[in-house]
């Protein structure tokens, strides 16, 4: 496929690494010539100089003739009219990043009558999962497949974790569980475990099924504490205010720390029940005051990556039951979870993963046909990893065959997490079959899969 | 200071009054006192002459800034008064013209404080051919209640032509005189904004005339009564008010309902009615200062009626009395239904109590309004938050909305502007005329809330006239500052304001 992306970010630059390595044919428009250099240097990659809105740069992108146009520049309403240009050029598919929450409510409307075929919101995105882990504390992630009715949770194994030491094939007898350990992380290395794999500490290990099963598991081992019931949020960009209404909504305490007074009182207006505090949170003189210790939650979402480090460094040394660090470049966001500070947000990966989930949709119908459609993706362990959700289609061939069978025919890294047969959740085993349509979760580590069809080898 | 705009506007304004004083001039035609017809027609034409070499020439620069719509509103209210109270002058009503010009004052306040004797009322219902008829004076005595209650400038602005509004940025006129913390357009233009308040305001007193006139008064009792209902004035036609309503009025108690239900009405924020004419009634229902408003209605009214049970004996009488007079009392009209001075302590408390609290904002009433007090409540109980938790940003909510922190500031300095006048008038009217405390500080309270009727020697059964000619220019400022909202009074006396070029 012909794909532009219009605005080289760290978004952009997020898509192109992973559209590229997909084998789509990528421009990259962006007013910045040393940045478009930059990109077409280090992927294989187009690059056109140009303000993304231009018809004449649009054309010389070859608009006319692309399958989708991705605007990912700063600016709202640049992409929007990005987008709006291409449609009217040719361009098939048009996904635009939208981040203002004052532009949240219409969307339905942006897709009807601007042309927008999707809109992508990493702010948002951020602002739900930081919503998810903050209701269910002893997850470092939280993924979902088909409507909630499977989860993944990642949870870190510290000292005297209770799964610490435990070898995979006796977690389900100990712990009388039909949860599944589907994929571990240890180091840089990620695993996707057999029966003798033995879990240490410093794992980080994720867990798939269902959310009742999820938390009976919890309650077991003894993971699940008490409830979080404060919040606190440092910082005030579009992620907290995403986060602080739909908290405040779901009856949490909310108080948000700010340096800029002008902004402060925006925020004051903006969520009254909130409590905002007008002060600097890297002065943790400012942070006891405010109470950090005994808070149920502490989201640090500053511009900055290294502050957002170093207050969750900072909170961690006080009594905080979970801390959620916003972090933007991959490198810190490994150095974070090497520290075991908490849980890490970072928002491009989870738009880049709907962007990618929604490309590879298009692919299967555009070229080879599939109709084994992807219904949810997620990159997992810095992108190594993907969640994939399926339907089985009638054209797969493999039906009725026992995973015990299938497995040889798979293709290697491949692992089936779950199965959605008729509402009920199966985990599967040696006998069970994939039928026609199932939802099946597959976790893998091949990053190019488009269907169904395509675990087999 | 533009002024060639306060002149041209002060023309404007005295050509609006002159007409207004006709109707006046047609009710004692139509009643016959050939008599009294130059108390009209000698005040009417120095008005027409002088308004017309005022507005002769129209100012170039028609420019107004917010100073300029302060000291406009605030010479206008002192020039409406002045020609306002050669009427009683002349016709004898009030020969004395302080005594006349504290009765206007009154009248244009729509405060209701009187210095007519029962005596004086006697003359009103005298045979109209004879030479003391003075139903044409009486008429524009609760005339001046209903001309007052919606704001002079804002008729004058209504009627105004459209390119005279251009670019003279009148909204500061109409800002000053309509009362409330943050005045605003209802719609675009502040001249239709202005048409749109008086077509409610006319429509409603329309009705309530019909009302009345089922209730068994006669036409000239339901205008007059209506007009000081409407603009929350209180100038009754009879001397004992509506105790009695003379003697003639077939039903009494349903007078006394839609009396009080229209005092209630005339006390509600008036862009809530423009929100129900434009098919928002959801907006006006929620409105947090009519429900604050409500509420204190209905408590106050469900203490007086307990506390007036021991009083009346039944509970019929109880209730009518009860929120008659706290209608009357909260609205700032001033009517009574019975002599409150003889009532328990504690609804005499309570009433005294609800004279400060007023009325809502941009409606016909006065007081410190409800929606100020509000303002004020929340603004403290931040500031209180703010000495123990001095990083926290908190924002004071009215309306669903933040208040900007100006209107806190000057919702603050106003009520210390407002308790300084009362307490400097309180004592200045305590040093001059010796009356008691409870006197003193009910005339004064009644007079800067526009309320009308005291407690102690300024029942409703007594009136003002005992007062010196000297403190009876005080309560006239008071009402006057009270109406006004003080801001303007004070600008217009302020020496810096006329110095500046």
């Amino acid at each position: 496929m012909n794909v532009i992306i219009v605005g080289n970010g760290s978004v952009g630059e997020n898509l192109i690494d992973f559209i590229s390595q997909e084998g789509h044919s990528v421009t990259v428009i962006d007013e910045d010539s040393a940045e478009v250099t930059k990109v077409v240097n280090k992927y294989d990659v187009f690059g056109v100089c140009g303000n993304g809105a231009s018809v004449s740069v649009q054309k010389e992108a070859g608009a006319q003739n692309c399958d989708v146009i991705i605007a990912v520049t700063p600016g709202d309403e640049l992409n929007l009219l990005s987008c709006m240009i291409a449609k009217q050029l040719g361009a098939k598919h048009t996904i635009a990043r939208v981040r203002d929450p004052r532009y949240l409510k219409q969307t339905g409307f942006m897709s009807s009558y601007l042309g927008i075929d999707m809109i992508v919101n990493p702010d948002f995105e951020a602002a739900r999962e930081t919503a998810r882990l903050i209701r269910f504390p002893a997850a470092i992630k939280l993924e979902k497949f088909a409507q909630g009715q499977v989860e993944m949770v990642e949870i870190h194994i510290g000292k005297n974790h209770p799964l610490c030491d435990l070898p995979i094939i006796d977690f389900k007898s100990k712990c009388n569980t039909n949860a599944l350990i589907c994929m571990a992380e240890r180091g840089d290395e990620v695993i996707i475990p057999g029966g003798d794999f033995v879990i240490r500490e410093g794992d980080s290990i994720f867990i798939t099924a269902s959310r009742k099963d999820i938390t009976d598991l919890f309650v077991r081992i003894g993971l699940i504490g008490k409830q979080i019931k404060d919040v606190m949020i440092i910082g005030s960009d579009r992620i907290s205010r995403y986060l602080a209404p739909a908290l405040l909504g779901d009856g949490f305490r909310v108080k948000m720390i700010e340096q800029n007074a002008a902004v402060c009182e925006e925020l004051a207006e903006l969520f009254p029940k909130a409590t905002v505090i007008c002060g600097n949170a890297s002065d943790p003189d400012v942070l006891d005051d405010e109470g950090i210790d005994g808070t149920g939650a502490c989201v640090v979402t500053t511009p900055n990556d290294q502050t957002n480090l170093l207050i969750s460094m900072f909170a961690s040394t006080r009594k905080v039951d979970k801390i959620i660090t916003k972090i933007t470049s991959p490198t810190l966001a490994k150095l974070s979870d090497s520290a075991g500070v908490g849980s890490n947000v970072t928002p491009h990966l989870l738009s880049s993963a709907k962007v990618l989930r929604y490309l590879r949709g298009l692919a299967n119908k555009g070229e080879k046909g599939y109709k084994s459609e992807i219904r949810t993706l997620y990159k997992l362990a810095d992108g190594k990893v993907e969640a994939l959700e399926f339907d089985v289609a009638d054209d797969f061939e493999f039906t009725g065959i026992a995973l015990r069978d299938l497995n040889p025919k798979l293709k290697k890294n491949i692992l089936i997490g779950a199965i959605i047969r008729e509402g009920a959740v199966i985990y599967p085993h040696g006998n069970t079959t994939l039928e026609f349509s199932d939802r099946v979760v597959v976790i893998t580590k091949v990053t190019n899969l488009c269907d169904l069809g395509d675990i087999i080898a | 200071m533009n002024y060639k705009m306060l002149r041209y506007i002060t023309g404007q304004l005295l050509i609006v009054e002159c007409l207004l004083m006709f109707l006046s001039l047609i009710v004692s035609l139509v009643y016959g006192e050939f008599a009294n017809l130059e108390a009209f027609i000698i005040p009417m034409a120095a008005m027409l002459i002088i308004g017309l070499l005022f507005s002769l020439k129209k100012p170039e620069n028609k420019t107004l800034k917010v100073k300029d719509g302060f000291v406009i509103v605030g010479l206008s209210w002192i020039v409406l008064s002045f020609f306002g109270c050669l009427p009683f002058v002349i016709s004898g009503l009030i020969p004395n013209f302080i005594d006349a010009f504290f009765e206007t004052v009154s009248g244009f306040t729509t405060t209701g404080s009187s210095v007519l004797s029962a005596s004086d009322f006697d003359k009103l219902w005298a045979p109209a051919s004879a030479e003391l008829g003075m139903r044409g004076v009486f008429f524009w005595r609760s005339f001046t209640n209903w001309i007052g209650g919606m704001g002079v400038l804002v008729f004058v602005l209504a009627i105004m032509p459209q390119q005279d509004m251009k670019s003279s940025r009148l909204v500061h006129v109409m800002r000053a005189e309509m009362p409330g913390p943050k005045v605003d357009k209802i719609v675009a233009t502040v001249r239709k904004t202005a048409a749109i308040m008086y077509a409610i305001y006319v429509v409603m007193t329309a009705a309530q005339v019909v009302l009345l006139l089922f209730g068994g008064m006669d036409l000239y009792e339901s205008l007059c009564t209506s007009f000081s209902t409407a603009g929350t004035g209180g100038f009754a036609v009879w001397s004992d008010s509506m105790v009695s309503f003379g003697g003639t009025v077939a039903h009494p108690n349903f007078c006394i309902w839609v009396i009080g239900i229209f005092m209630f009405l005339f006390s509600i924020n008036f862009n809530l009615y423009f929100l129900v004419l434009t098919g928002k009634i959801a907006a006006a229902l929620f409105s947090e200062e009519l429900r604050w408003f409500v509420g204190i209605v209905l408590a106050s009214t469900a203490i007086v009626t307990a506390n007036l049970y021991s009083v009346y004996g039944n509970i019929s009488d109880s209730v009518r009395q009860a929120f008659f007079q706290v209608s009357t009392v909260i609205s700032t009209t001033g009517f009574a239904t019975d002599d409150f001075n003889l009532w328990p302590n504690i609804s005499k408390t309570l009433l005294l109590i609800l004279m400060f609290i007023g009325a809502c904002a941009g409606s016909t009433g006065g007081g410190i309004k409800v929606s100020r007090l509000i303002i004020a409540v929340k603004g403290t109980w931040a500031e209180i938050r703010r000495m123990v938790r001095p990083r926290e940003i908190k924002k004071v909510f009215f309306e669903k909305k933040a208040v900007e922190g100006d209107t806190v500031k000057g919702t603050f300095a106003y009520i210390v502007a407002y308790c300084f006048i009362f307490f400097a008038s309180f004592l200045f009217i305590s040093l001059i005329d010796g009356q008691n405390i409870e006197t003193s500080f009910s005339s004064v309270a009644a007079c800067i809330n526009n309320i009308g009727p005291g407690l102690g020697e300024v029942g409703p059964a007594s009136n003002y006239a005992f007062y010196s000619p000297i403190s009876k220019i005080v309560l006239s400022l008071d009402m006057l500052l009270g109406r006004l909202e003080i801001f303007p009074l004070i600008f217009l006396f302020s020496p810096s304001v006329w110095r500046e070029k």
